[in-house]
């Protein structure tokens, strides 16, 4: 499986810019307020809770969307005016996907490649067949849509993103409803596709965003309250997160005072992993290399917004730890 | 607009429509539906109709709205989530994510969509003509042929295709505009189905613009487009892009396109369209208006002092340079100029070059809005005060739009006769008398007085063409003048012309000559496939013609013209004229036109295929095959039969009525019956109005009647039974003469009393005289005034001359609306005493009285075996008359009992034939005596009863509605009802509608029934309703002159023959039967069990009551099917008082 390298974009600056962007929606709910965001070449994570406005964000990179305020530019384009030419140079994968029911998946890649301007028919079909074969699909080329699993379904809406070779790749909530192993598998091509093109992968599962993920930004109510590389994110999360062995007793009690992350119980008791925005309870002791879910948690819970952050996780921890073992 | 991106939407659009079920369901009815019926229309032998029958070769222009209208439908179902299920399928922001802008994206979808509409009619075009060609080729005796390719090609181009694309469009912009797909099928059926409904209520001279479709095709002169559609069509494309730019404006997902912009392209794309459409619109309404025009300056010069040019005689020569230029150079003499001008109507697109009145180039004229007007030089410098000499000097192209002003129906033109009053192409030329292309008399308000003149013309074709005139063509020898590569013609029969027309092109010629007539056929090369059927037929054909020529020269009618000729017409030919009773054109002086969907394209082989079916079986095929084609000629009713047509050149062409009013045109109606029945032995009808796009429901009323009663004896004679005959015409027939016929109140009707009036006069006088005296009246007629006119004492000089007192044998019939009346005794029949041979004989008598004051004529009509009766043939006594208020005895002896008889008058009150009860004859017994074979005087009258009888046609009847429940009315329509779907208006039979399986009267309404058997003086009938609501009551009324006991009798007609032998009988229940007496109108409930009741007479019980009014009621409600009120009769049991005359009218029974 090989992955070509994306035409560069055009000039020095940032592949992905937004300056002062807002959006606020028809009802009046404001879901993005003054995000400056600007992105390279590389794997960027998208993170936040449901709801933070990740998706308004990208819909607005992806032209689908207009900014109520601000600027967007991607390539050096204005994504409310050059919207033909922004279109030309991205691929996107909505975070609800599915393709003509009655179109064979290689017909469904086709045809898109052709909506994205690849003419020639030799050089198209060779292109189809090679993204298939990049998403595992090359065994379901001739079956129809309607007869895909959901797994296959999502691939499919990653090669259809892919099968142009754009320059800038936005995947929103990508992962959902794969298998953990398809998961890993997904994290793998991100990340191999973010080594020589703009990959914006949206996500609410911090877990998503794999070792291949050079920077990225937390999104929380429309902001964005962070924006750097993991590494930055775990270091603000220093001291926030900790750990502590206790008896089922006293471990329900920490529990009901801080927001914990892990709970392992063994002969010796329970050992809980937390996060918290003021001081660690007793007897804890603070975690020298959280996780970037941890590190994701603490920073949330220091701005007070770990219930929902939690939230999301725990709909996901099973998964995670499936992936784990996958891994 | 990348068209590589357009059509990649446009082949994922395809792939998506060709993976779902209902897609190939449509393609497959589609298919189907057409090919079926090509295959039908060339496998099939539908009883062949001229210009109404199927003819494979034009098909595509009869199938091309249905067609059109099921694929629209499927465009429907196709566009009408075009968006929607992007966002089901949630595959919407993948795409609006591609650079593909909307237009494209919507553009490539339409072109599927309109791609997937298509294709099955080119499938089907590519499959019929291919099945055509090879069929027909390698099996020539199956007819199978290919469709003419260009009318072909313009549907599938310049119909269907333009129209897919502009409805898609608009499913498409519906689809974009509400999500909610069932409401963009429902908008978008909704409006197509307006659209359709347009088409049948749009004027008829905006129904092609309308329909977007070609409304002929021909081989004669095949086309594929005008200019004007060519424009109209690309009018309908901008239209089109207009929606489509709209819709991609208003598409929820956003590209480069600036809305403000697209909208602003798309407005004007939709103005530029509509302002095409307008165009062709308002080019359909100028023509009108210019014919409205054309059509006031006629009426004013009707009216002006100018002389109306008398013509004597016209001489000159006429160049026809096919599609460049008509040139005439004529001298008309004119009789009678006592004016200061002349006027002429004269064709608008000929341009006057220059006029002379006798020699004198110095006169001034004018030729404005087609009437050429002429002032007359100073009274000293005409030679013959009585005469002038007009020569003329004009060329041009004859305005196809000019003639035939004054149609009563311009807004409803029966379009399947033709538009255009003349043609001048490049192919064909056809001069009709009425698009004046010659000066001739101004005409207004119908057929008026016509000039009768000698013809001398001189035609030039080009060489390779020839043409069809009045009467016998000689070639004229090549002389100095003449161009090169040019024919000339001599026209110049002896007798003299109405009119004068002429019919060119390259025909193919076939000829004969019988009893000194020189009789030729031409027709087009493509349509001699039933020349070369009938070619061992002509002997036959040739005989049977000389011995009608023949006979018509033996009887003093000879043909005038010297030759006759058949000429074939293309489809788009005018064939009716002007008036309000716009007659058939196709009958001229010494041409008949024959349509080119008519005999020329017919499939009579077809049809024929075993021509032993119709001859007697000693008869030998070929003379089977000309029985065939006489009864093809006589089916026609669209003004092409020929037996009518051609039988116009022994009288009415040759002199004309004149008179007050309708009273010229009623006597010329009869005299050309007169002429037609005595040459030809056959009726015929003909009505434009028929045909009418506002009188569908008549041709329909036809198309039902015949293919109910089939079409024995031939379709014009079921036409004229179908649609003249019936209970409205005879309304209107009663109230007047046909000499006060008033034709401007309901011409259509006016027409069709003249018809079946003016037929009926015509066969009673035919028959009263008999063939000889009334051959022997015509020719006097003919001898007297040929060349000229004559009027109504005229007309009965002429019988005079030849020993006949017309007036005394039938009456005043043109301006008397009084009318017989015939009442008959019961029938008795006996076997007699056997005659010589020892052969059965057996007599039947009745008496006949007439009541009313108005002679009359009749026949007794008689079966006497099943065959016969099966057959409908009966057998005829010879014409009886009987003085008004007279009576005669009939009686009749024959080999075999009859079993059924009939009273068959011409004209009278009775208005149809009134079958007469038999009774059974005793076999064994004999009858000595002298026979009375014949008609002998009577004082019989219809014995009196002493009882009060209301008849359903008495005064004393009525229908009532409870007034509480008055309102609308949603009841079913009944089984019979289901006939509703052809929507048929009931007609009204004496203020009842006219009870017809076909008729759309609710559930309940009370009708009235023609029934033989049932109860009646003159006519019988009975009203009838199916079981309805109980609210709708048939009342009898009735004035009961003493108190006492009267006896109540209910009469129950037998059931309806039809309702007999289809064993479709309706079930009887019991009646809803109430009593009102006095005038407070107290009730009391009668009973009555129609299940259980029997024909004739049923006591319903004996009643006290007083004297003055009661009413019996019988209401809808029953518990069986249907409830009959035919008569009621009372009868006094024990009332004293009672005087002579209390029961004025004599009962009649069935």
């Amino acid at each position: 499986m090989s992955i070509r390298a994306a035409a560069t974009p055009t000039g020095d600056g940032p592949v992905i810019e937004a300056k002062g962007l807002g959006h606020t929606y028809k009802g009046g709910h404001t879901a993005l307020d003054g995000v400056d965001l600007a992105l390279g070449t590389g794997l960027f994570g998208l993170l936040g809770p449901n709801g933070a406005g990740k998706s308004t964000l990208m819909r607005i990179i992806c032209t689908l969307l207009v900014p109520s305020r601000g600027t967007v530019t991607v390539c050096g384009r204005d994504v409310t005016v050059q919207r033909r030419e922004v279109r030309e140079r991205i691929g996107y994968l909505p975070q609800e996907f599915g393709a003509w029911r009655h179109h064979r998946t290689e017909e469904v890649l086709d045809t898109l490649a052709r909506l994205s301007g690849m003419s020639d028919k030799r050089q198209r079909r060779a292109r189809v067949a090679e993204t298939l074969e990049m998403v595992g699909l090359a065994d379901v080329a001739d079956r129809k849509v309607k007869k895909l699993s959901g797994g296959m379904v999502r691939r499919l809406g990653v090669a259809q993103a892919l099968v142009h070779e754009p320059q800038v790749l936005i995947v929103d909530e990508p992962t959902v409803g794969l298998d953990p192993e398809e998961r890993m598998r997904f994290r793998q091509v991100m990340a191999r596709l973010g080594r020589d093109r703009t990959v914006l992968l949206s996500t609410h599962i911090v877990a998503d965003l794999g070792g291949g993920c050079q920077e990225m930004a937390l999104l929380d109510d429309g902001r964005i309250v962070f924006q750097g590389s993991p590494p930055e994110l775990l270091r603000q999360a220093g001291g926030r997160v900790f750990e502590l062995t206790a008896d089922a007793a006293a471990a329900e009690r920490v529990e009901a005072d801080f927001e914990i992350v892990s709970r392992t119980a063994s002969s010796n008791g329970v050992t809980l992993r937390g996060v918290t925005a003021n001081g660690l309870p007793a007897a804890a002791t603070a975690v020298e290399s959280p996780t970037l879910e941890e590190g994701y948690l603490a920073f949330m819970a220091a701005r007070g917004r770990s219930e929902a952050a939690r939230q999301e996780q725990e709909t996901l921890g099973a998964a995670s730890a499936a992936d784990a073992s996958a891994a | 607009m990348r068209f590589s991106w357009l059509l990649a939407a446009a082949s994922a659009e395809m792939r998506t429509a060709c993976r779902q079920t209902r897609t190939w369901l449509g393609i497959v009815l589609v298919l189907g539906f057409s090919l079926i019926v090509w295959i039908n229309v060339n496998l099939d032998a539908p009883p062949p109709l001229p210009t109404l029958s199927s003819v494979p070769r034009f098909l595509i222009v009869e199938i091309s709205l249905p067609l059109t209208l099921m694929l629209l439908v499927g465009i429907v179902f196709l566009a009408f989530d075009v968006r929607g299920r992007d966002q089901r399928e949630r595959i919407a922001d993948v795409l609006d994510a591609r650079p593909i802008s909307n237009l494209e994206l919507l553009c490539g979808r339409l072109v599927s969509v309109v791609a997937l509409a298509w294709l099955p009619l080119a499938l089907f075009a590519l499959l019929a003509q291919t099945l055509g060609l090879l069929v027909g080729e390698l099996v020539p005796e199956t007819q199978v042929e290919p469709m003419e390719w260009r009318s072909l090609a313009a549907f599938l181009l310049l119909s269907a295709l333009p129209l897919f694309v502009l409805w898609g469009s608009f499913v498409v912009l519906l689809a974009v505009l509400f999500r909610n797909r069932l409401a963009v099928a429902l908008i978008a059926l909704a409006a197509i189905g307006a659209w359709f409904w347009s088409i049948g209520s749009a004027p008829a001279h905006l129904i092609s613009v309308v329909a977007s479709q070609s409304l002929y095709a021909s081989d004669v002169m095949p086309r594929f487009a005008e200019a004007q559609t060519l424009i109209h069509r690309a009018a309908l494309l901008l239209v089109a892009g207009g929606l489509l730019v709209a819709a991609a404006a208003a598409h929820v997902r956003r590209d480069d396109g600036a809305r403000p912009r697209r909208f602003a392209i798309a407005a004007a794309l939709l103005a530029a369209g509509c302002g095409g459409i307008a165009v062709a619109v308002l080019a359909a309404v100028a023509d009108v208006e210019l014919r409205r025009h054309w059509l006031a300056a006629h009426q004013a010069a009707a009216l002006s002092d100018s002389m109306q040019g008398d013509i004597e005689r016209l001489r000159g020569t006429v160049r026809i340079v096919p599609g460049e230029r008509l040139a005439i150079d004529v001298d008309v003499l004119l009789r009678g100029a006592d004016a200061e001008s002349l006027v002429f109507s004269f064709n608008p697109g000929m341009t006057v070059e220059e006029v002379q009145i006798d020699g004198d180039a110095d006169v001034r004229f004018r030729h404005q809005d087609g009437l050429l007007s002429v002032t007359l030089p100073a009274r000293s410098s005409v030679e013959d005060a009585e005469r002038i000499r007009l020569s003329l000097r004009a060329s041009g192209i004859p305005d196809s739009r000019f003639g035939y002003l004054d149609s009563a129906t311009d807004d409803v033109n029966p379009l399947i006769l033709g538009t255009k009053a003349s043609i001048f192409q490049h192919d064909y030329v056809a001069l009709m008398p009425g698009a004046h292309w010659l000066p001739s008399r101004v005409e207004i308000g119908g057929p008026g007085r016509r000039d009768f003149f000698a013809v001398n013309l001189e035609v030039e074709v080009p060489a390779g063409w020839l043409v069809a005139g009045p009467g016998q063509r000689r070639e004229v020898a090549a002389r100095d003048g003449m161009r090169p590569a040019t024919t000339r013609y001599r026209f110049h029969p002896e007798a003299p012309v109405p009119a004068v027309a002429l019919l060119a092109s390259r025909f193919e010629r076939l000829a004969m000559t019988v009893a000194d007539v020189e009789l030729e056929l031409l027709v087009h090369a493509r349509h001699l496939d039933n020349v070369a059927y009938f070619a061992d037929a002509v002997p036959e054909l040739a005989r049977r013609l000389d011995e009608r020529f023949a006979d018509a020269a033996g009887l003093g009618l000879g043909y005038p013209y010297g030759g006759l000729s058949m000429v074939e017409t293309p489809a788009g030919l005018r064939t009716y004229g002007g008036g309000w009773r716009m007659d058939t054109v196709q009958s001229l002086p010494g041409i008949l036109l024959l349509d080119e969907r008519s005999l020329p394209s017919a499939r009579l082989q077809r049809h024929f295929q075993d021509p032993e079916q119709y001859a007697d079986r000693d008869q030998d095929a070929a003379a089977a095959k000309v029985d065939a084609l006489e009864h093809y000629f006589e089916s026609d009713f669209t003004g092409g039969n020929p037996f009518q047509g051609v039988s116009r050149n022994f009288l009415p062409f040759q002199t004309g009525a004149v008179g007050e009013g309708m009273a010229a045109v009623a006597l010329e109606f009869v005299v050309g019956e007169l002429v037609n029945l005595l040459l030809t032995d056959r009726g015929g009808y003909f009505s434009a109005y028929v045909f009418s796009t506002g009188f569908g429901s008549d041709k329909n009323r036809w198309l039902l009647t015949s293919a109910v009663e089939g079409l024995s004896p031939g379709a014009s004679v079921a036409a004229l039974d179908a649609v003249a005959n019936r209970p409205s015409v005879w309304d209107r027939a009663l109230g007047t003469s046909l000499a006060k016929l008033d034709p401007q109140r309901d011409p259509s009707q006016a027409l069709n009393v003249l018809s079946f009036k003016g037929r009926a006069v015509a066969r009673s006088i035919l028959d009263a005289l008999g063939r000889q005296r009334t051959a022997a009246l015509l020719a006097e007629l003919r001898r007297h005034h040929v060349g000229g006119h004559f009027d109504w004492h005229d007309f009965n000089a002429a019988a005079q001359r030849i020993g006949v007192n017309l007036a005394a044998l039938v009456g005043d019939w043109l301006h008397d609306e009084a009318l017989p009346g015939f009442l008959a005794s019961p029938a008795t029949l006996v076997r007699l005493t056997d005659g010589p041979h020892g052969r059965p004989r057996y007599q039947t008598r009745l008496h006949i009285r007439n009541g009313e004051g108005t002679p009359g004529l009749l026949r007794l009509g008689y079966a006497l075996d099943k065959r016969d009766v099966r057959r409908g043939n009966r057998r005829n006594s010879d014409p009886i008359r009987i003085d008004g208020h007279a009576a005669v005895e009939v009686g009749l002896v024959t080999a075999q009992p009859p079993i059924e008889l009939w009273v068959q008058p011409y004209l009278s009150l009775n208005r149809r034939d009134v079958r007469l009860a038999l009774p059974a004859v005793d076999a064994a017994g004999r009858h000595a005596g002298e026979p009375l074979a014949g008609v002998v005087p009577s004082a019989w009258r219809p014995r009196r009863d002493d009882a009060i009888v209301v008849d359903d046609l008495d005064p004393g009847f009525s229908v009532e509605r409870d007034s509480a429940e008055n309102g609308l009315r949603l009841g079913g329509l009944g089984l019979r009802g289901l006939g509703t779907v052809f929507l048929l208006p009931a007609d009204m039979d004496q203020g009842l509608p006219e009870y017809s399986d076909f008729a759309t009267t609710a559930q309940g309404t009370w009708t009235r029934q023609e029934l033989p058997l049932s109860w009646g003086r003159y006519r019988h009938t009975v009203a009838r309703a199916a079981a309805g609501d109980g609210l709708e009551r048939a009342v009898f009324a009735a004035e009961l002159p003493a108190t006492g006991r009267w006896r109540l009798g209910y009469h129950m007609p037998p059931p309806p023959p039809s309702e007999r032998e289809s064993g479709f009988a309706f079930v009887q229940g019991d009646y809803d039967l109430r009593l009102e007496v006095g005038a407070g109108r107290r009730v009391r409930t009668v009973e009555f069990d129609a299940a259980a009741a029997a024909v004739g007479w049923n006591d319903l019980g004996a009643f006290d009551l007083p004297a003055g009014s009661v009413r019996l009621l019988v209401s809808n409600g029953t518990a069986g099917d249907l409830v009959l009120a035919d008569a009621i009769r009372w009868r006094a049991e024990n009332v004293t008082g009672l005087m002579a005359g209390d029961f004025p009218r004599p009962a009649q029974g069935p």
